[in-house]
């Protein structure tokens, strides 16, 4: 599959609010065929990155895939040469290390001039922001080097990013501490029992969080041989909680564990830490990992029934650093996934939250998430926007006015795949106002893959 | 240790037979011409070993062979006499020069590598089976790639 046609001018309906000027970076799972071999789960495509740009009322498309050595080594033979994820391939290639495997497929960083291109279980892969020319893979110094990056850094008000990365045979969590620049400060390591497969986590001022789900990996499943993928390997304990680890970022060793219910999240909203040193924050919880083990796969083979997932729903969570309690409560029906916050309260308290939902009772054709909902956690409120059945929604963004300092001062921006006119949109909402629906839209006339995660970066002024 | 106080052979990047380091001449040894690729700086040294078993790398006694030379971009080729018999060879860039293959902190080296047949382990060093190659009373060729 080629890089997609640049398109330097979008169609547009409504108008582009004056005071919306940068780009949104997306990635995702886009090569999924080789040589007529097809990947055997959604994670194991090749990532793809697109940049959309807003300048000036015009909206500008481009799109590439990241040629990792995976990639181009794929290429170059013409056949899938290395097992994924959840992929098994004929006469593989033996890999040396993690970034042998490396798809850079989940999400994006942007850090100076480039943008990393995000996997979970190795290092980051350098694009240039403007071209998606890709550079080369990042190499931090020393013990760093091919360490796992997790797809999910949070960035602190000064700036720093911090990322955590999990070693699953080695059963070791990795934290990492880098300036703004993306030059490294420190990393450091705990060794745990079990790593299980976290994908996200939380940071506040002083700590962060993981949620470590009894997912147990036996590599030495059994004598059949009927685990032959990673994620086949694991084996889910529901009678056994999700183990929480909180991490003091000052040294990033010191540490506690307590428990919460057995529960999957892959992702969180926003944690903050009060004076008291009660952490809280929130997520997408579902009760357990099924969707990643079945419907994940389905798709791949084109399976028309895939198989109920049990949805995840919104949490709030708290934690008391002085007692060590956890506890949680569930707020919302709906089953909901992507949770955003305004990326200038990241690490501290917020009050609004942006999502994608669905209703049970009342689902769509195509059986995915429907909606954008921004929930008021201080009232309890929610507005929300239902999308067409024709077109899916993928993860919007809070995208801030760079005149504005309030919290729900600028607009909610995402992308939606219309498959039945093969297009593309991006549409922006009033972030204070989405049940009015988008008050403009720029439509690409391709349907893009479903991807993963994005950044909103602004432009200077 | 820095490359100062080594007493190992000088630097150099021209062919040379390494006879001379073994003490002996045998008729019966041919050429084995080495060629080490995708060499992409010039910092540190090339250290390259050629053993005759599975544990000669690791076990303490001396390797067949052991050299060193100046990594030039982006290649670099050296010919070393050796008798008939079967061998592996290991090559590293020590970027830093600090006398060893650096590794980040899961153990995976940070520094390029290459192994004889360009032999490549899963998740690990190669199995000496895939390392192994053999030699004749003919000349010889092994083309490496670093790994970066």
């Amino acid at each position: 599959m080629a890089d997609p046609t640049p398109v330097p001018q979008l169609e547009i309906s409504g108008r582009l609010p004056r005071r919306l000027q940068g780009v949104l970076f997306r990635n995702g799972p886009a090569g999924f065929e080789l040589g007529g071999h097809r990947a055997g789960h959604w994670f194991d495509g090749d990532g793809m990155v697109q940049r959309w740009g807003i300048d000036n009322g015009c909206v500008s498309h481009r799109a590439a895939f990241v040629r990792t050595n995976k990639f181009l080594a794929e290429r170059d033979a013409g056949r899938p040469l290395y097992p994924g994820f959840a992929s098994v391939v004929e006469n593989p290639r033996p890999a040396a290390r993690p970034d042998d495997l490396n798809v850079a497929n989940i999400s994006v960083l942007p850090v100076g001039d480039e943008l990393w291109a995000l996997w979970e279980a190795g290092s980051p892969w350098r694009l240039g922001a403007e071209s998606l020319e890709t550079l080369g893979m990042q190499r931090f110094d020393g013990r760093a080097g091919g360490l796992p990056f997790s797809a999910h850094p949070r960035l602190a008000p000064d700036g720093t990013i911090w990322n955590f990365g999990y070693a699953s045979a080695a059963r070791r969590l990795f934290f990492w501490q880098l300036d703004r620049s993306g030059a490294l400060k420190r990393v450091r390591f705990l060794n745990v029992p079990s790593t299980g497969l976290p994908h996200d986590f939380i940071v506040t001022e002083r700590h962060l969080v993981l949620l470590l789900p009894p997912l147990d990996l036996d590599l030495d499943l059994d004598s059949n041989k009927t685990a032959q993928t990673f994620l086949d390997a694991h084996l889910w304990r529901p009678e056994r909680p999700t183990r929480v680890l909180v991490v003091k970022l000052e040294d990033l060793q010191t540490h506690f564990w307590t428990e919460l219910p057995a529960q999957w999240v892959f992702h969180f909203g926003n944690g903050w830490e009060d004076a008291d040193g009660v952490i809280r924050f929130d997520a997408a919880s579902a009760p357990d990992p099924s969707a990643m083990f079945g419907a994940f796969r389905s798709i791949m083979a084109g399976e028309n029934a895939i198989p109920d997932s049990p949805d995840a729903r919104p949490l709030r969570y708290r934690i008391d650093t002085r007692t060590r309690r956890a506890e949680q409560t569930v707020f919302g029906d709906k089953s909901v996934e992507f949770p955003v916050v305004d990326p200038r309260r990241s690490t501290r308290r917020h009050r609004w939250l942006t999502m994608l939902s669905s209703q049970a009772s009342a689902p769509a054709p195509h059986g995915g998430l429907t909606s954008l909902t921004r929930f008021d956690l201080e009232s309890g409120a929610l507005t929300s926007y239902r999308y067409p059945d024709t077109e899916l929604p993928e993860e919007h963004l809070f995208v801030p006015d760079p005149e504005r300092s309030g919290e729900s001062e600028g607009w909610v921006i995402g992308t939606s795949l219309d498959w039945s006119r093969r297009q593309t949109h991006l549409n922006v909402f009033q972030a204070d106002a989405v049940g009015d629906g988008p008050i403009a839209r720029a439509t690409l006339d391709a349907l893009m893959p479903q991807g993963l995660h994005g950044r909103w970066v602004e432009h200077a002024a | 240790m820095p490359r100062s106080q080594r007493t190992a052979p000088e630097l150099f990047i021209a062919t040379l037979p390494v006879t001379a380091v073994l003490g002996t001449v045998d008729t019966a040894a041919a050429p084995l011409e080495v060629t080490v690729g995708d060499v992409r700086s010039t910092d540190g040294v090339l250290l390259i070993q050629i053993t005759d078993s599975a544990e000669g790398f690791d076990d303490g006694r001396p390797p067949v062979a052991s050299l060193m030379f100046a990594p030039a971009v982006s290649s670099v080729t050296f010919s070393v006499d050796l008798e008939p018999g079967v061998y592996g060879m290991r090559v590293m860039q020590d970027l830093d020069d600090d006398g060893e293959m650096d590794t980040n902190f899961m153990g995976i080296p940070t520094e390029p590598w290459a192994f004889s047949n360009n032999a490549v382990g899963n998740f690990g060093p190669p199995a000496w089976g895939s390392i192994q190659f053999e030699m004749t009373t003919a000349a010889a060729v092994q083309n490496v790639s670093l790994v970066h």
